[in-house]
């Protein structure tokens, strides 16, 4: 109960006009400025050559193979191609290695497609296509078979994990409504450090203290209360993005909000670990301040790091912004939850052992 | 029944004894006086009462019950003013108080009632809704104590709630802590203004280096020192005073130099004036005033330690 109160204490700060500009009004300009002045060099950036992608038809019958390439010859024309693979494992591990965008492996019970994490976009593309494949094959085997209703189940699930809005491309706005507003969740990694800090420089630490409220539901109250501040803040940027914008949050904007607050939990707690290991104060907040630029660079909030080789890359593909991010377009872009998946284990996890970690130090400490 | 009991409590800051062995009880219904000089130890004893320092000797009783058995309890029964202001100035007068009281456990339309009232005993009840930090000096003083009595604390523990603010605002805290102590709560009062303790409280403990040098009603401290005098000369500057020429007249006991005051304690039946009016303009100084004064807690506290009480 106390532990609410304090929660809902730490709600009036979004009265605080510069509270409100931070998270609102500096996160929706920037989406603007980069989301429409830069859309031209965002755009033959990922329109940038052929995309490659490789393909094995595992026992095809003849309508399939046939069906199978029409479509390789098609899809030629519009840029993306198809090339045989020898092997399965050697296909995958040409795809691992950003070789190839992904591997089809086709056959007439489904078909398994897997991308590349890191071309999100052209997996897209992709995915797009391979349901216009399913659903010829489909066609063409009710009519080969004079209307047997199996290959009309095969074509509804034939391809798995296909976005139901496969064909809008992502544009810039796209993007950038995305890597933005996790950028400004990083962000609030500066105010989770000050929590106590903030407490401390107002003396109001020994009120809290000198009240019959333990440590623990100070600490946990307020960081409820700073997670609900900032939830409802990355709920109004989606939004306001989505509506506004028109920028594209998927066929349910609110349905990636579990990874935008498994993020947001894990800054918090990192914010305050580092906090405590550094005993709060100035020196907190010149670390995390670096820590989030560089995040927020390798991890593709200013431009895209899908693709990226040499060191730059090495770091990149290991940023865990850059794996929320991926998470999320994949998810708005291909509705494809596996790398969400990981993404939110990863960020929960994370931000787990930040808070225990924290806490342990508080208890042993004085005061908060 | 004692409100307070504090045994032998002693704490160190390093080498620092910023408490020293120090014991004494507050009984229920008091406003207890603790007068002590700049860095005697008064604020750090406090904070060991409000459970804020841990103590590195000694015991504290709350009602009976050790603090260090029962923090919980010890905590709902103190209202703590600290020494420095402690509240948010992002919030209204009304928020800060009712958030604090809230900690204590109350709720719903009792919490706004008592925060109401709190208000209204430093007399801020129509300033409710304005935010702190468009307060002045002495209204931040005024919501420092609101915040810490709308949970009707049977102790309240006030640190130098008067600290440089205008008149005004100092009378109405101290009428404050009256209509406090007579609605019920016990106050223990820390101060080093001498005027205040020796209008407001009912006992006095005068501190120094971390322990208690004298403790009693003001009639009682003030007998030890009945044979005393005390002359008091306004200087221009008190630089060129030269003290041994001061002493060396019959009935000089000690003499103290406060900013632009000199404190001379003289025994009470010598009449020395002329003496010492005639060695200080020896020594060229300007007299600006001079007068005698009885025996008050300064003067207690210049015969015990030889020291002004105010040295800032
Ligand atoms: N955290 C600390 N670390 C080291 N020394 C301290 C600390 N707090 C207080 N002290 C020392 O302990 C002594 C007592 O300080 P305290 O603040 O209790 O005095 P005080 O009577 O409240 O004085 P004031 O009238 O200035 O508030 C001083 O010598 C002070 O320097
Ligand atoms: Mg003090």
């Amino acid at each position: 109960m106390r532990m609410l109160h304090i929660a809902c204490k730490e709600l009036k700060a979004f009265r605080d006009p510069a509270m409100l500009v931070f998270m609102l009004a500096t996160p929706l300009a920037i989406m603007l400025i980069l989301g429409t002045a830069l859309s031209r060099g965002f755009d033959r950036e990922i329109e940038i050559g052929e995309i490659r992608v490789l393909y094995r038809l595992e026992q095809p019958d003849r309508t399939l193979g046939q069906v199978w390439s029409e479509f390789v010859r098609d899809a030629e024309s519009s840029g993306v191609r198809f090339e045989v693979s020898d092997s399965r494992e050697k296909g995958l591990e040409m795809v691992r290695r950003a070789e190839y965008a992904g591997m089809a492996v086709v056959s007439d019970s489904g078909m398994v497609y897997t991308g590349n994490d890191r071309a999100a976009v052209e997996n897209a593309i992709v995915q797009g296509l391979l349901q216009t494949f399913a659903d010829r094959y489909r066609l063409s085997a009710v009519l080969a078979d004079g209307g047997i209703s199996a290959p009309e189940d095969v074509g509804r699930e034939y391809v798995r994990s296909v976005s139901v809005d496969g064909t809008r491309q992502p544009d810039s706005m796209d993007y950038y409504a995305v890597v933005i507003t996790t950028m400004i969740i990083l962000y609030s990694a500066l105010t989770a450090a000050q929590l106590m800090e903030w407490e401390r420089k107002r003396k109001t630490d020994l009120r809290l203290l000198s009240a019959p409220v333990s440590k623990a539901e100070i600490f946990v109250g307020k960081m409820a209360g700073s997670f609900l501040l900032h939830a409802v803040f990355v709920i109004l940027l989606v939004l306001f993005s989505r509506y506004a914008f028109n920028a594209d949050w998927g066929s349910r904007p609110l349905a990636v909000l579990p990874i935008l607050f498994s993020q947001l939990l894990f800054v918090l707690g990192f914010g305050v670990a580092v906090s405590y290991l550094l005993r709060g104060g100035g020196a907190a907040g010149v670390v995390i301040m670096v820590i989030v630029q560089l995040e927020a660079l390798f991890g593709g909030a200013y431009f895209p790091v899908e693709g990226s080789t040499g060191w730059f890359g090495a770091i990149a593909a290991w940023s865990p912004l850059g794996l929320t991010n991926r998470a999320l377009l994949q998810v708005i872009h291909a509705g494809e939850w596996s790398t969400a998946l990981r993404a939110m284990a990863f960020n929960f996890g994370a931000a787990a052992l930040c808070l225990g970690l924290a806490a342990v130090i508080m208890r042993k400490k004085e005061g908060l | 029944m004692h409100v307070l009991e504090i045994r032998r409590l002693t704490k160190k800051f390093g080498d620092v004894h910023a408490v020293d062995q120090l014991s004494l009880s507050v009984r229920e219904g008091e406003i207890f006086g603790l007068l002590g000089p700049n860095g005697a130890g008064k604020s750090t004893t406090i904070l060991m009462i409000a459970s804020l320092l841990p103590m590195t000797d000694g015991e504290i009783r709350i009602f009976g019950r050790n603090i260090a058995e029962h923090p919980k309890f010890a905590k709902q029964q103190i209202g703590l003013v600290p020494q420095d202001l402690a509240i948010y100035e992002e919030m209204t007068a009304y928020e800060n108080v009712a958030f604090f009281a809230g900690l204590y456990g109350l709720r719903g339309k009792e919490l706004r009632s008592r925060a109401e009232e709190a208000l209204a005993f430093v007399g801020l009840e129509d300033k409710r809704n304005r935010y702190a930090k468009t307060f002045s000096g002495g209204m931040k003083r005024r919501l420092n104590i609101a915040c810490a009595i709308a949970h009707r604390p049977k102790l309240i523990i006030l640190d130098e709630p008067t600290v440089g603010i205008d008149p005004h605002s100092r009378q109405s805290i101290l009428s404050a802590v009256r209509r406090l102590n007579e609605a019920g709560s016990t106050v223990l009062y820390t101060s080093h203004y001498m005027e205040e303790v020796e209008s407001l409280c009912t006992r006095i403990a005068v501190m120094d280096h971390g322990k208690v040098i004298a403790e009693g009603t003001l009639p009682q401290l003030t007998s030890v020192v009945t044979d005393r005098r005390e002359i008091v000369v306004t200087l221009r500057e008190t630089d060129r005073v030269k003290e041994d020429a001061l002493l060396d007249i019959p009935g000089v006991r000690t003499v103290v130099r406060d900013d632009h005051r000199l404190l001379i304690e003289t025994d009470a039946e010598v009449n020395n004036l002329n003496a010492v009016i005639r060695a200080l303009t020896a020594s060229g100084v300007e007299i600006a005033d001079i007068g005698t004064r009885r025996p008050n807690l300064e003067t207690v506290f210049l015969s015990l330690t030889g020291r002004s009480l105010r040295d800032d």
